[in-house]
C-alpha cells in the first residue's frame, strides 16, 4: 500500500513538442533537484545573461533530447530532463572554455551526443546496481574527457572572462553569488542572484540549507573562489551549497536532524576538496563539481545500511521539492506509521487485553523487546473466573487466534504440550506456533498456542482474519496468553522487529481509532466491526460523477477516477485536482489532496480525512491535516522556513460521527487552532454537505441532488464557474 | 444503652442438608444498598414499591454477552430484544454500547425510530406486520424477518409500490435436540417449507434475501439445542448458496438465553443452571461452522438477547403492609407490590430479600400483593425472616417483561428508576396517577 502522489502527468500528452519543451526546462531545473517549469525558465534565463554561453547550452539540450529520442530511449527519462541536465552542463562549460570556432563546435557537438550515452548507461548501473542517483557523473566522465583531448585535437582554451561587478556588496555575498551562478559556468553576481531567484521560487528550506552549506565551508577556511592564473577560475562553492540541499532537504526529509546532517556532509565535502585539489592540479583539471558527486553518493549509499531509517528520515517515496517532501512525510507518517509492506490487524476476535507489551517486565526485552502479549480480562477486570485454578478458567484459553495480515505460512509447530498452569517449557520456548512470511523480511509469529489447534500447513497462504489455531499455554509461558511478534528471518527465536498494530481500537470509556497503535500494558484492543451500511455511503461508483456546490457558487463535478497504478482518486474541475482515497472494507481514508486553493476536495479531505466504518457514539478518532492547504498564501513561505524544526506541522484533528436517521454527521474538530469541520453522508446519497470553518470563516460545499442537475453534464464542470 | 430487640419465639421443622427446595436460605443477606445507593433513600425518594434498574449492571451484562460472542466469531450484532424492557432509558444504555433493536410490532418500531435508532438497525420480528407497518419497514431499510407466505407477498406488493429491492430475512422454525419446534412462528425448516419460501421470494425477485432467523425457545437451559439450530441454519445456508448462490450477510438466531431466575418446578436455583455466556457462544459457534464461509465472508451473527441482559439489573422494592397468620400455620405478608406489578412471579420463584438487617430465624412464609384477587401471590411459601410493618423487601432479576407486562389493575403502576454508576439515579419513568389513566378516557355526550 504505497500512497501514490503524482504531479499532472496524466494529461501530458506525448506529443514531441511538449516532450522537448518539458525536457528543456527540466533540464535546468534539474541541476537544483527539481521539476519545476517555473525554476527551469528561470534558470535559463540566468544563463542567457551571456548570449553565447546560454544559447550553446540552450542547443546542448535539444540536441540531447533529440539524441535521446531518436535511439528510442524512455520518454519519460527525457521528459524528465535527465539527458538535459549533463549535456546542459556539457554545452555550458565547453562554451565556456574553448575558443569559439568550428572544431570547438564540432567537438563539443560530439561530447553533448557522448553525454547522453554517458548518462544513459551510468544511470542504468548505477541505479540497478546501487540505487544511486547518477548526479552529475556522466557530465564529469565527459568533460574531463573532453578538458584533456581538446589540446591535442586542436581546440584551444580562452575562459570567458568573468568580470565582477561587486557593486559594493559584503564580501561572502558576492563569493555566494558567485558560487551559484558558477553552477552554470557564468561566476557572475547577476546570474548568481537570478539563480537565487530561482532557489527561492523552487524552495525556501533549500534556501536555507544553501546558506548553511556555504557558511560551514567559509568557516572551513576553504577558497571557494580564486581566479589563479590557470585554465579556469576555481570556484568551489557550489558543491557546499548543493551538497548541503542534497542531504538536508532532497533525499532526506528536512527536520533538525538532516540539517545537522547536512552540515556534516559539507564538512566532509570540505575533507573531499582538500584532498582532492593537490591531485586535481597536478593534472591541470579543475575540480568542477566532482566533490558533490562523491560526497553525496558515499553518504547516501552509507545512510542505506542502516538498520532503522529514522534521523534523518530517507525520502523513500515520490520525491518533491523539500517543502513537498516534509509535507508529506509529516502527514504519513503521524496518519499511517511506519510499516508499508503489511498492515497488521489484531491477532485474535473482541477485546483483548495487553499483558505484556515492549520492553516489558517480564520477557520482551533486548533482541526479544517488540512483542506483545494479549490476554482476555472477564466482566470485573480478571485475567480467569473464579479463583483461576484451572486453565480453563482463563477467559483467553482456547479462544480463536488469526492471522493479522494476508500471508503464506512458513512455519507451524503444534505438537508442544500445554503446559500446567505456572510451569513454563523452557526447552520449547515458544511452544506451538505459527509463522507467516508478508513480504522479503517480515514475518510474523503467534505462539504459545494449544497443541493440535492449528488447522494450517506451511505453504499455505491465509489472509488477514483466517483462524491459525486456539490460545493455549505451551512454550514459556506460565498462564495462557497470546504472544505476537514481527521479525526479519524465518528463524524461530529471531531478533523481532519493531511492531505496531494497524487501523484497531483501543477501548476505555470511549473507544479510539487507531491507523496505528503501539499498545502497552493494560491497553485494551480490538479490530473495527464494520457495518456494512457505513461502507456504502463513500462507495464512489467508477463513472459515477456528482456535483458539488461551494458557497462561492461555483458548480464542480467530482469524478470518480481510478489511475494506472490502481489508485482510487476523484477528479475534480478539469480533472487537474485530485484527492487520492483508499475504500478498505474496514474504513475509509484520503491520502492526499493535489488541487487548487479553493477547490471543493480540500473540504472532503477535511471533513472525511478517515471513516471507520462502524458509527457508534463511543467513537473517536485522530488525525491529522496537512496545515499548508489552509494557511494563507503570503504566509506559507515563512511557514516553509521554520516548518522543519517544528514536529508537529500537520493540524490534529479529532474526530468523531454520529446518526441521524438516514444520515451520518462526521465532525471534526482541532485541538489548537480553531478549525471544525462537519460532513453529512446520506443513504443513497453519499456525500452531502461538507463544511469547514477556520479561523472564524467558513467554507462549505453541498451535493447538488442528481434531478435539478440538467442532463447534458458538460456545462457542469469548472468552467461555467463566474 | 439499647435494650435487646425482642424475638417471637416460633417453632419450625427440622431441614437437614445444604440445599432443599427452599433454596439456601442461609445465604439470605439483606440488600441495603443497590449500586451503592441505599434503598431508604430510594424509597423517600420515589415512594414504594419502585422498580430500580442498575446501569452498571445493565451494561456489564452487554459487554459480558458482546465479549463472549466476538471473541469467538468476527461479526457479531446484539439487537436488543425491545419486548422485554422498552423503557426509552433501558434501551438508550444499550444503544449507547453498539446495540441494534429488535422490535416484534409496529409499536416498537415506532419507540426505536423514535429514540433515534437508525431504521437500518432495526430487526421486525413477529407474525403480525400489517400494511402499515411494512410501510413504514420497508422504505426505511428496516430488515424484517419474514413470518408467513401472506406476509412474503404483502412485503413484495410494498416494495414494488416504492420501486425498492429491500433486504429482508426468512424466520425459520426447527426442531433441535429436545427443544420442540415452535412452529407456529416461521416456514418449517425440516417440511422443507423453508426451501419453498426461498424458492418463492426467488421467484418473485422483489426482495433480497441477506439473513436467516430462527428463534427456537425461550429461557433455554442448556447450549446444545443452540449448536444444534445452528449447525440446521449453516447446512440450510449452504443449500441456499448452492442452489440459488444466495450469500447472507446476517444469521439470527434469535434470543432465549437464561437468566438466573428460577422457574417454578425447576428443582436447582437457576443462578447455579443457567449456562454462561461463553458456553451459549461455544456452542452456536461451533454450529455456525458448518457454514461453507470463508472467515471474511462469514454473515454477522444476530442475538436478539433481552432477558438475559436486563433481568439481573432489575430490581423490585416494595414494603411490608401487613403480617397474617393462615389457617393452616404458615405466616403470610401483605406487600404493596403484588403480580399486578411483578407480572414474572407467574413463571418465576423470585428471589426475595429484605432491605435491612434482620434478626430472628426464617419460617415459611406466603408473599402476597395488594390485589383483592386470589391469584396475587408473589412467592408461593419461602423461608423468610419475620419483618415489621413499614420494612423493605426486594426483589432481584425482575429487569425482563415486568415493565412491559404489568397490569394497571385496581391501583397505579409505581415509578421506575434508574440508578447511574456514580451513584445519581433518576426517574425513567413516572409513576401514574389519576390523570394518566383518565386522560385516554371519554364520556359520550349522551351520558
Amino acid at each position: 500500500m504505497s500512497p501514490q502522489r503524482s504531479d499532472a502527468e496524466m494529461s501530458a500528452k506525448p506529443a514531441v513538442l511538449s516532450l522537448f519543451f518539458d525536457a528543456l526546462l527540466r533540464g535546468y531545473a534539474q541541476i537544483l533537484f527539481n521539476r519545476s517549469l517555473l525554476v527551469g525558465g528561470l534558470l535559463l534565463l540566468a544563463t542567457m545573461v551571456s548570449p553565447r554561453i546560454g544559447i550553446s547550452g540552450l542547443l546542448s539540450i535539444l540536441l540531447a533530447t533529440a539524441t535521446a529520442k531518436l535511439l528510442e530511449l524512455s520518454d519519460d527519462l527525457i521528459e524528465s530532463g535527465l539527458f538535459s541536465y549533463n549535456a546542459l552542463l556539457v554545452g555550458l562549460g565547453g562554451s565556456y572554455l574553448f575558443e569559439p570556432g568550428g572544431r570547438a563546435l564540432l567537438l563539443l557537438v560530439v561530447a553533448v551526443v557522448a553525454s547522453v550515452f554517458v548518462t544513459a548507461a551510468l544511470h542504468s548501473a548505477l541505479g540497478l546496481t546501487f540505487n544511486l542517483p547518477a548526479l552529475t557523473l556522466p557530465f564529469l566522465f565527459v568533460f574531463y574527457l573532453l578538458m584533456a583531448a581538446a589540446p591535442a585535437l586542436g581546440v584551444a582554451f580562452a575562459p570567458a572572462s568573468a568580470e565582477v561587478w561587486a557593486l559594493g556588496l559584503p564580501r561572502p555575498l558576492v563569493v555566494f553569488l558567485q558560487s551559484l551562478g558558477a553552477l552554470f559556468f557564468l561566476p557572475r553576481i547577476d546570474v548568481g542572484a537570478l539563480v537565487l531567484l530561482a532557489l527561492l521560487v523552487y524552495s525556501r528550506i533549500a534556501l536555507l540549507l544553501a546558506i548553511l552549506g556555504f557558511a560551514i565551508a567559509q568557516a572551513m577556511g576553504i577558497p571557494l573562489v580564486e581566479m589563479p592564473q590557470s585554465l579556469m577560475p576555481v570556484v568551489l562553492g557550489y558543491n557546499f551549497i548543493l551538497t548541503a540541499i542534497a542531504l538536508g532537504g532532497v533525499w532526506f526529509v528536512p527536520s533538525p536532524s538532516s540539517f545537522l546532517f547536512a552540515a556534516a556532509g559539507v564538512f566532509f565535502c570540505g575533507l573531499v576538496t582538500i584532498g582532492l585539489l593537490p591531485f586535481l592540479t597536478w593534472n591541470g583539471l579543475p575540480p568542477l563539481i566532482l566533490p558533490f558527486n562523491m560526497t553525496v553518493l558515499m553518504l547516501l549509499y552509507a545512510m542505506r545500511q542502516r538498520v532503522k531509517d529514522g534521523r534523518p528520515k530517507s525520502v523513500d517515496f515520490f520525491m518533491g521539492t523539500p517543502e513537498e517532501n516534509l509535507n508529506y512525510f509529516r502527514t504519513r507518517i503521524s496518519r499511517f506509521g511506519s510499516h508499508y509492506l503489511a498492515r497488521f490487524h489484531a491477532p485474535f476476535l473482541g477485546r483483548w487485553t495487553c499483558t505484556q507489551g515492549v520492553d516489558g517486565a517480564e520477557t520482551h526485552q533486548g533482541a526479544w523487546r517488540y512483542a506483545f502479549d494479549f490476554e482476555v480480562a472477564g466482566p470485573e477486570g480478571a485475567l480467569h473466573r473464579g479463583r483461576g485454578k484451572d486453565l480453563s478458567d482463563y477467559y483467553c484459553y482456547r479462544l480463536p487466534v488469526l492471522a493479522s495480515a494476508d500471508g503464506t505460512v512458513a512455519k507451524v509447530v503444534k505438537t508442544v504440550k500445554d503446559n500446567p498452569l505456572g510451569e513454563t517449557n523452557l526447552k520449547e520456548n515458544w511452544g506451538n506456533l505459527v509463522l507467516i512470511y508478508h513480504g522479503p523480511g517480515l514475518y510474523s509469529m503467534v505462539c504459545h498456542l494449544s497443541p493440535g489447534t492449528s488447522k494450517v500447513r506451511e505453504g499455505q497462504f491465509v489472509r488477514r482474519g483466517d483462524q491459525l489455531g486456539l490460545c493455549g499455554n505451551s512454550g514459556r509461558s506460565p498462564v495462557p496468553h497470546l504472544h505476537w511478534q514481527l521479525q526479519a528471518t524465518e528463524r524461530i527465536g529471531a531478533p523481532t522487529l519493531y511492531a505496531e498494530l494497524h487501523d484497531v481500537l483501543s477501548e476505555g470509556d470511549t473507544a479510539l481509532f487507531h491507523r496505528t497503535f503501539v499498545p502497552c500494558k493494560g491497553d485494551v484492543v480490538r479490530n473495527l466491526e464494520p457495518q456494512e451500511e457505513i461502507g456504502r455511503l463513500l462507495r464512489f461508483g467508477y463513472g459515477e460523477s456528482f456535483v458539488l456546490k461551494r458557497d462561492d457558487g461555483v458548480l464542480e463535478e467530482i469524478t470518480p477516477d481510478i489511475d494506472l497504478q490502481g489508485n482510487l482518486l476523484l477528479r475534480a474541475r478539469d480533472g487537474r485536482d485530485m484527492l487520492y482515497y483508499q475504500h478498505e472494507p474496514t474504513h475509509f481514508t484520503v491520502f492526499d489532496t493535489l488541487a487548487r486553493r479553493r477547490s471543493a476536495l480540500h473540504l472532503i479531505h477535511a471533513g472525511l480525512s478517515r471513516l471507520p466504518f462502524e458509527v457508534v457514539e463511543t467513537l473517536k478518532w485522530d488525525d491529522v491535516l496537512p496545515r499548508r492547504s489552509l494557511m494563507p498564501w503570503w504566509l506559507l513561505p515563512l511557514w516553509d522556513l521554520v516548518a522543519p524544526f517544528f514536529p508537529g506541522s500537520g493540524i490534529e484533528m479529532c474526530y468523531e460521527a454520529r446518526r441521524e436517521g438516514e444520515r451520518v454527521i462526521v465532525s471534526g474538530r482541532s485541538k489548537q487552532p480553531p478549525l471544525t469541520t462537519e460532513a453529512t453522508l446520506r443513504r443513497g446519497v453519499g456525500v452531502e454537505r461538507v463544511t469547514l470553518t477556520y479561523a472564524g470563516k467558513t467554507r462549505s460545499v453541498t451535493r447538488v441532488a442528481d434531478e435539478e442537475s440538467p442532463e447534458d453534464k458538460e456545462p457542469k464542470d469548472g468552467s461555467q464557474s463566474r | 444503652m439499647t435494650r435487646p430487640v425482642y424475638e417471637r419465639p416460633i417453632l419450625i421443622r427440622h431441614q437437614s442438608g445444604m440445599m432443599n427446595k427452599f433454596s439456601r436460605v442461609q445465604a439470605m443477606r439483606p440488600l441495603t444498598h443497590i449500586d451503592g445507593v441505599s434503598v431508604d433513600e430510594l424509597v423517600a425518594t420515589y415512594g414504594s414499591p419502585l422498580f430500580a434498574f442498575s446501569e452498571k449492571t445493565l451494561v456489564s451484562k452487554f459487554r459480558e454477552l458482546r465479549d463472549a460472542f466476538t471473541q469467538r466469531y468476527p461479526r457479531v450484532r446484539i439487537a436488543w430484544s425491545y419486548k422485554t424492557n422498552y423503557l426509552d432509558g433501558i434501551c438508550r444504555v444499550f444503544h449507547r454500547e453498539g446495540a441494534y433493536a429488535e422490535v416484534v410490532s409496529e409499536f416498537e418500531l415506532d419507540k426505536a425510530l423514535h429514540l433515534g435508532v437508525p431504521a437500518e438497525q432495526v430487526h421486525f420480528n413477529g407474525p403480525y406486520k400489517p400494511e402499515s407497518a411494512l410501510e413504514k419497514a420497508l422504505p426505511g431499510g428496516t430488515t424484517i424477518h419474514i413470518d408467513h407466505f401472506d406476509e412474503l407477498a404483502l412485503a413484495e406488493e410494498v416494495a414494488a409500490r416504492h420501486g425498492i429491492r429491500p433486504e429482508v430475512a426468512i424466520r425459520l422454525n426447527l426442531s433441535a435436540e429436545a427443544v420442540p419446534a415452535w412452529s407456529r412462528f416461521g416456514f418449517n425448516l425440516e417440511s422443507g417449507q423453508a426451501l419453498d419460501a426461498v424458492k418463492r421470494l426467488v421467484g418473485g425477485d422483489r426482495l433480497e434475501l441477506k439473513g436467516l432467523h430462527c428463534h427456537i425457545g425461550t429461557f433455554i437451559l442448556d447450549e446444545g439445542p443452540y449448536r444444534e439450530a445452528a449447525a440446521k441454519i449453516s447446512r440450510f445456508a449452504n443449500e441456499l448458496r448452492e442452489r440459488f448462490d444466495i450469500t447472507l450477510s446476517f444469521v439470527d438466531l434469535g434470543g432465549g438465553f437464561a437468566s438466573p431466575n428460577t422457574l417454578k418446578g425447576q428443582y436447582l436455583p437457576g443462578d447455579q443452571v443457567a449456562p454462561s455466556f461463553s458456553r451459549y457462544a461455544e456452542g452456536i459457534v461451533e454450529g455456525l461452522s458448518e457454514l461453507d464461509y470463508s472467515p471474511q465472508e462469514m454473515p454477522t451473527l444476530v442475538l436478539e438477547t433481552g432477558r438475559a441482559l436486563v433481568d439481573e439489573a432489575g430490581y423490585l422494592i416494595a414494603s411490608v403492609h401487613a403480617n397474617k397468620r393462615l389457617a393452616d400455620g404458615r405466616r403470610a405478608v401483605v406487600l404493596d407490590a403484588g403480580v399486578n406489578s411483578l407480572f414474572t412471579s407467574f413463571w418465576y420463584n423470585h428471589e426475595i430479600v429484605p432491605a435491612q438487617e434482620f434478626r430472628g430465624v426464617p419460617e415459611p412464609t406466603v408473599i402476597y400483593g395488594p390485589l383483592c384477587m386470589n391469584i396475587d401471590v408473589v412467592r408461593d411459601t419461602m423461608l423468610f425472616p419475620q419483618l415489621k410493618v413499614g420494612e423493605r423487601v426486594v426483589f432481584r432479576n425482575v429487569g425482563a417483561y415486568n415493565v412491559t407486562q404489568w397490569m394497571q389493575f385496581i391501583t397505579y403502576r409505581p415509578s421506575v428508576v434508574l440508578i447511574g454508576p456514580d451513584g445519581r439515579h433518576g426517574l425513567l419513568r413516572r409513576p401514574e396517577q389519576l390523570q394518566s389513566i383518565i386522560s385516554h378516557e371519554e364520556m359520550p355526550e349522551w351520558l
